[in-house]
This record gives structure tokens, sequence and C-alpha cells, in this order.
């Protein structure tokens, strides 16, 4: 609708003038749709502020519903209270002629509020001012839009600012470029002296590479964001561990703008896990430097960690074949049943113990003593920690004791019975010999004292299995005295209660069948029982007594194996009795013999010279066995070192060969040698003995007439020596256990030959010490005995240290 | 060669009386006889024997021991000894030798040659 001061200034135009009225009604027309379909309010307000005239899009903004409810009335309770003063004052000053601009706020008819902008003019008439043309455009959702991202920074800002982490905008070239307070705590720095760094600056080089490979992945668009841990330097110089969470923010056109950093403190968290790690793998190490097999086991007794040592001492090649599997079911028989004790007491809370056999994976024997603990921590009930000790070694060392012990104990018995003879015979012919009688006779008691004081139960028994002979400590380790025992079967003696529980069938039982075969037995987990009913373990070793060939009886040898650490001590004990104590009275012996047998005293009959010859001879072997025992004791127990030094092999061959020529001229046997010169590294001393001895075997197996020949062949890296002789050569299956001791072919060839027995054990032990082999072979008639060492020229030892 | 005098130290009665013998009987020497390193020592001071056998094995004060006190004595120093001992480790006969002690003889020994060893190790 057109303002009627318009149409009311046409009224007076002239007709002269109507073309131009025309033309200006044309242009009013134009201008009245112009304005009717104006998007933006226009309107006409006196200098009251009353509304004379306003567009449709005016009437919708203050949401009246026509012109004519609004027309004449004053707009100015429209506006926002705020904004009336200077919308008043922008009316003063158009009527004064100005135009102006206001932003300002209404609430519309309906309540509705709104940000308006407009723009006044004066509307004149000549000078006189008609009314105030305003054109107003709503800029309400611009002003939202302004004040929600106002808001918006606002609440970055906060945000950024109160971040529980650090946080930055970092430039393109490292440079930081806002940082928060957050950040400045961590790494000491304040925002001023940060905002002259750069990242690069405070990185630790370790760890710059790999941030710097992450920049380039976000500025390649490869990634859009990164997390990595890395250190930066606290402005005190200490390294501090973050946690940066790296973006790039792009342009509108997809240009790199600055990088978004989230940088989160962890060095705390990083030492614990350092501390934890290093805990853990402190630990591991214990765990697997510990010689012992360590496991640990879940309620229901399953294998959930093995060490190091477990997994070598059990040879087992992989760990997941046994890992989740039944501890227990690696046992057998009586262990099995003392594991799932052990298993049980464990997890009661107490602790399990047991000793037990056990191969390995790979079925190498093994003894073990086991300890089952419950594991402490917070799970306490639900896991246990078995740790087993590898005994094999001493359980062997004790088993070679016994035998080693048994064996001199049978001879020192059958050598004190030739001596006894021997004075016996002496007695009847040579009565003034009361000297060396008595001499006999000590040895004899010291003998009998030997085998009283020792710390074994030593049983004879007969065909039948009963009791022959019986020694002191036997008889107490039974509970009984030893006439008690005499006569009475071992068997039923020993195992008497058993036969509830056990069955045994005597046929199987060792003992017996040592006493039908004749072969030595041992068995070290039996159970004997003592008058008092009280159950021990024992180990024993049953050794036939065997007469031209038939077993007459057996000789048992049995241990109450829960003093082990007695056993130690005798063993010392017994070595120094036997190189001294022994050896004192054979001195005396030994020499009496020798001055009666020497005729320094006068000549003696043919029979006495015969009997004295004997006693010297035999008290010679005694000696020689003595020595030969501490000998191999020495060398098998690593106390025997060996002093190697340059030989040259014509050197050791001819020394002993010259060693041996006596023997051999009084055998009537020929010598004859082939070896180059060839030089090694040995202990002299040794090699010949282990020559000698093999030398003296030869000669003492050759028929007079025979000839014994040394051959050494010089390899590159060994040495070959070979020892023939033309003997009664050796049974196949004998050719390995001469190497044992007191492993002779015939048990009579020690008396016979005057050999100790323990010869050829020595010689593998010293062959074995210097890395060498040593073997036998026969064709039925002769034999030759072969061994090599290692050539270790002192030329190539020279080269090594230089 | 003129009669030796030998003084023989050793703990067992039997070990004297063989040693004794054996020496009287075969070379004709004089013996002397002492049961402990005491008596040894005053014996060899008294006596002023051409040689000392000693026994090493002794209770209280044992060959080792008389051998170095006999070293120590001005008028017994000269006197060669030789140990007689039942010790045959090598390292036990270096450790002697480094003593200075004239030989060791090993127990038990042959009587018949036993004199033979004893002037072989003091070039009699």
């Amino acid at each position: 609708m057109v303002t009627s001061p318009i149409s009311t200034s046409n009224k007076h135009l002239l007709p002269e003038a109507h073309e131009q009225a025309q033309s200006q009604l044309r242009s009013e027309a134009i201008l009245r749709t112009v304005i009717e379909s104006e998007p933006e309010c226009i309107k006409l307000l006196d200098r009251n502020g009353t509304l004379l005239q306003m567009n449709p899009a005016g009437l919708a903004m203050i949401e009246a519903d026509s012109f004519a409810t609004v027309q004449g009335q004053c707009i100015y309770p429209l506006i926002d209270p705020e904004h009336r003063l200077a919308f008043e004052q922008l009316t003063a000053k158009v009527f004064e002629g100005d135009s102006g601009s206001l932003i300002f706020k209404i609430t519309g008819f309906k309540g509705t509020g709104r940000w308006l902008e407009t723009r006044a003019v004066p509307l004149r008439d000549g000078p006189e001012i008609l009314a105030l043309l305003s054109i107003t455009r709503d800029i309400t959702e611009h002003k939202q839009a302004q004040q929600a991202l106002a808001e918006s920074e606002e609440r970055f800002r906060a945000t950024f600012e109160q971040a529980a982490v650090g946080l930055a905008h970092i430039g393109l070239e490292g440079q930081w470029l806002m940082v928060n307070q957050k950040l400045c705590d961590i790494i000491g720095y304040t925002r001023e002296e940060l905002l002259t760094l750069t990242f690069q600056q405070i990185t630790h080089p370790e760890d710059l590479a790999a941030d710097l490979v992450n920049v380039q992945r976000l500025l390649s668009g490869e990634v859009s964001t990164f997390a990595m841990e890395k250190r930066y330097f606290h402005k005190h110089g200490t390294a501090i561990w973050i946690n940066l969470t790296g973006s790039l923010v792009r342009g509108e056109f997809g240009e790199p703008k600055y990088f978004i950093a989230v940088i989160e403190d962890i060095t705390k968290r990083k030492y614990a896990e350092q501390a934890l790690r290093e805990s853990e793998a402190f630990n591991r190490q214990i765990l697997d430097s510990s010689g012992d097999c360590i496991k640990v086991l879940d309620a229901e007794g399953r294998l959930v960690y093995l060490n190091q040592s477990g997994q070598c001492l059990l040879e087992i090649d992989n760990q997941l074949d046994v890992i989740g599997k039944r501890w227990t079911d690696f046992w057998y028989s009586e262990e099995h049943r003392l594991a799932c004790e052990a298993v049980t007491v464990a997890l009661a809370g107490g602790q399990g113990r047991f000793t037990g056999f056990c191969p390995t994976a790979k079925g190498t024997p093994r003894w073990w003593d086991v300890q089952i603990n419950p594991m402490e921590g917070e799970d306490a009930s639900r896991r246990l920690v078995s740790i087993s000790r590898d005994i094999t070694e001493s359980k062997l060392a004790e088993e070679n004791l016994r035998q080693v012990t048994d064996a001199l104990e049978l001879r020192v018995v059958e050598r004190t019975a030739d001596l006894l003879d021997a004075n016996q015979q002496l007695q009847l012919e040579l009565v003034e010999r009361l000297r060396a009688e008595d001499a006999l006779e000590r040895l004899g008691r010291q003998n009998e004292l030997i085998l009283n004081a020792a710390g074994e139960g030593i049983v004879g028994l007969d065909l039948q299995g009963r009791v022959t002979f019986i020694n002191p400590t036997g008889a107490r380790v039974l509970g009984y005295t030893v006439d008690e025992l005499l006569g009475r079967p071992l068997h039923k003696v020993t195992h008497r209660s058993q036969t509830v529980q056990v069955i045994y069938d005597l046929t199987s039982y060792c003992i017996y069948a040592s006493l039908q075969d004749g072969k030595v037995r041992s068995l070290v987990d039996d159970v004997f029982i003592r008058k008092d009913d009280v159950r021990f373990p024992v180990e024993y070793v049953s050794t036939p007594i065997l007469e031209k060939d038939q077993t007459v009886g057996a000789v048992i040898t049995f241990r109450d194996v829960t003093e082990r650490q007695v056993v130690q001590r005798l063993k010392d004990e017994f070595i120094s009795v036997v190189s001294h104590e022994l050896r004192t009275p054979l001195t005396s012996i030994r020499g009496a013999l020798g001055i009666l047998a020497g005729g320094v005293l006068g000549p003696l009959p043919e029979k006495g010279q015969r009997m004295l010859d004997i006693a010297v001879n035999n008290t010679d072997r005694l000696v020689r066995l003595i020595n030969d025992i501490l000998d191999i004791e020495r060398m098998e127990s690593g106390k025997a070192t060996l002093h190697k030094q340059t030989c040259d092999t014509m050197s050791l061959v001819h020394q002993s060969l010259d060693v041996m020529r006596p023997l051999a001229e009084q055998a009537g046997v020929s010598l004859s040698v082939d070896c180059p010169s060839c030089k090694l590294l040995a202990d002299p001393d040794r090699v010949i003995q282990t020559l000698t001895n093999l030398l003296s075997n030869a000669i003492k197996f050759s028929p007079r007439g025979g000839a014994v020949s040394v051959r050494v062949e010089c390899h590159d890296a060994h040495l070959l020596v070979q020892v023939d002789d033309e003997g009664r050569g050796i049974p196949a299956d004998k050719l390995e256990s001469i190497f044992e001791r007191f492993g002779q072919v015939d048990a009579t060839d020690s008396r016979n030959r005057g050999g100790t027995g323990l010869g050829l054990a020595i010689c593998r032990s010293i062959v074995q010490q210097h890395g060498g082999r040593i073997w036998a072979e026969s064709t039925g008639h002769g034999s030759t005995f072969s061994f090599t060492l290692p050539i270790l020229e002192y030329t190539h030892s020279l080269v090594c240290f230089a | 060669m003129p009669s030796k005098r030998v003084l023989v130290v050793d703990d067992e009665a039997d070990i004297r009386e063989v040693i004794q013998m054996c020496l009287e009987l075969v070379e004709g020497w004089d013996v002397l006889l002492a049961a402990s390193g005491n008596e040894g020592l005053m014996s060899a001071q008294s006596e002023q024997p051409d040689a000392v056998l000693l026994d090493v094995m002794m209770p209280e004060m044992d060959g080792v021991a008389t051998f170095k006190q006999l070293q120590a004595n001005r008028e017994t120093r000269q006197i060669p000894v030789l140990l007689l001992t039942a010790k045959v480790q090598p390292t036990d006969r270096q450790r002697f030798a480094e003593l200075g002690v004239a030989g060791v003889i090993t127990k038990p020994f042959d009587p018949l040659t036993l004199t033979a060893q004893i002037k072989a190790l003091l070039q009699w």
C-alpha cells in the first residue's frame, strides 16, 4: 500500500504537467510493486516513532497480521529496552537531516525475538522532513551464528585451557603456536618460552626420526591421525615420556595449516612399566639361572610354567609339549603315588617333598629331589611351585662308591684269606717267624675292623637266602642282634608285614635272582622293616659269592639311605684309612717278609722260601690294589688334574718299554715297536701309566715265546697307539666290560696274573681325561688295545695365546 | 766305604725295627732309633748321624715340622734328610722337594733295595 503523503502531493499537479504526472504515477506503481515485494522491511515513521507505512516483509518481521492493526502505533515498545534509546536517538538524528544505521533487537507481537539491522534516512519534501524511511534486514540467523561461534570459541578456549592433557597447535615447521597450561606444566616451560621453540628442539633425539615420519604421513594424507610414545626433554633436562596424538588441520582447499597435538604425560606409567619389566626379567633370570627344574602347577596339578633349566634337565625340545599336562602323570608307580601325595599336601598349604626316579623326555635316567609349595601371593591356593633338583650324580656316585666298596671288601677278604693261608703254612714250617705272622694277623684284624666299622649293613646269604653272616652295623640297622638273625631268611625278616599289601614273588625278588643266576644286582628303592616295625628306605647291592663258577651264596650290602650324608663322610674317612692306616702295617709286613725272603737272616728250606715268596707277592698286590683304587677314586672324583706339557711320542713309548722290559724278559715275551716322532700336549706320566698298563696286560696274557708290539700312528688331529699281543684273546661280549672296574674276563685272573682289576679302568679314565678314546679288538688269537689322544701341538697353543 | 750312622724317626715301632734290621744286615750301618719328632731332634743334635730317615705322618710333631726344626738348628742343618711317606700324590712330591729334603722314599718299600735307594739319593 502506497503511502498517502505521496498521493496527497499528486492532487495538486497542474494539467500541463499531466503527462509528467502520468509518468510519475507509472514510476510510483513500479516503486510500490518493488516495495511490496521487497524481502526487507521498508517503513516510514514520524518523529515520535509512530508507524506511518510498512511493507508486508516488515509486517512479517513484527508479526502483525495486517498494516491496519499497527497503523498509527508507536513501534518503540517492540524494541528491546536495551536498544530503545539508541533507536530514539537515531530517529531524532534522522529528523535533523542525517542518516544512520543501527543493529537492535525486537520482540514481535507474537513474542518472537529478532535481530534487525536498519538503515534510516530522512524522507524529504523540499527542506521539510516528512518522515523517517528505514530499510531493515532480519539478521537474527547471522547474529545467532555469530553468537554460536563466539560461544564455541569460548568453549574451545575453556576446553583447551582446562584440559587434563597437554594440547597444542603446532606450525608446519614445528613451532609451537598455541599451548595450554597443562602442556607447560608437563614440560616445565612457560607459555612465552615455549612459543619461541619448536617441538624438534625438545624432542629426545632417539624419538625424533619416528616422530618426523609420522608428521610426513599426516602431511601426505596417508593417515589422518597418529599416536606414539616419545620423550620430551623437560626444561630441567630430564627426559619425560609422553603419549602424543597428532592430527593435521587443513584449509578450505586442503592445504595443511597446522597440527593439533594431544600430549599426555606417561612418565610414571613408563617407569612403572619398566620397573615391572625389569622385575619380571629379573625374576625370569633368577628362575632361568637356577640349576633346578622349577615348575608352576595350577590347582588341578597341570603344568603352567617350566623354567629353562627344567626344560634342559628334562630334555624337552618344545615347552608346548608339556604345558597343560598333569605333572603327576610324569611319574610312575611308587613315585606317582608320592607325587600325588605331595600335590595334595601343597594344595592344603604345606610342603610336599619326596625323592624319586623319573627319566627325561629322551629317556635319560634321572633321580630328583622334589619340593612342592603353594605359591605365595594373592592366588595362594590356586598355584603350586615345584622345585626339582637333579640328584642323579650323587646317586650314581653313591652307586659307584658302593660297588667299589663292595668289590674292595670282597677282595680284601680274598687277599686276607690268601695271606692267612700262607701264614698257616708258615706256622707249620717257620715257627720262629712269629713276628711276621703277628703282622699278618694284625692285617686280618684291621680288615675285620673295617668290615665291622663299615656304615653299611653287610649280610652273607646261603643259597636258600638264609643269613650266614651279618655285620654289627647290618644287625643294628635292622634292630636285631647278630645272633637273632643268623640262620633266618632275610626276605621274611625285612619284608614281613608287607605280605599284607604286596605279595612278593620270591623269584622276582632281586636278592634271590642274584642267587639263581649269579649276577650282581642293585636296588635303590626298597623298604625294609625294622624289628620295631618301623619302615625305612634302603639301597642294596646283591653280589653272588662264586666258588669255581658256582654260586654258593650272596653278599648283600645295604644301607639306610636316610643317612646319605654319613656316606660322604665315611667315604672320605675310608680313603684316608686306606691311604695311611692300611699302608702302615703293610709297610711292616712287606719289610719283614722282604728281609726274610731275601735270605738276609740266613737260608730257608725250599718250601719256606716258596711260602715267603707268596706272601711277598700278595703283599705287593695288595699295595698295588690300594694304589689303583686311590688312583681311580682321585681321577673319577676330579681330584687328580692333568699336568699337560709338550711330549714326544718316541720318548713316551721308549720310557714305557724300558719299564716293562724286565717283566717281558722274565715272561719270555719279545717286544717290538714302530713309532714315528710326533709332538703332542699331554700329561707324560699319565700317558706312560696307560702304556705300561696295556703292555703289562699284553705281556701277562702272552704265552712264553710270544710277541708284543706297539704301533703309533700320527694323524692330523690325533694320535693312534695300538698294543698287539698273541694271547688268548677276549670274548666279544667282554670287549666293553673289561674297561669297567674289576671287569676282568675271568674273575680268577687277578689272582693268577697279579693284576688288580683296575688297570684298564684307570687307562680309560686317563685317556678320557685327555679327550681321547680307548677300545679293544680281538680275533680270538691275540688282542689289540687301541687308544687315541688329541694332538694339541705346542705351536697351536702359542698361536692361540698370542 | 766307612760305616754310616743313620737316624730312623718313625712312630711305628715295627717299622723302626724292620728298617733297623734292614740297614744293619744289608749294609752294616749303625742305626739310631727315635719314636717321635722330638726324640728325633734331640738324637740328631747329640748323635750327629750321617742321615735321617724321617716319617711324615706322625702324631704331635709331623715329619715336615720336624724337618723344619732340624733346618732351623745350626747344629743339625747340614744333616741330609730323607722323608718316608705313604702319600704318593705328585703334588706332595713337589711340595717335599721345595722344602729342600734330600729325597722321598715311598712306603711300603722293598727292604732289600732300601739301602740302595738311600745310597742313590744321598750319593754315598
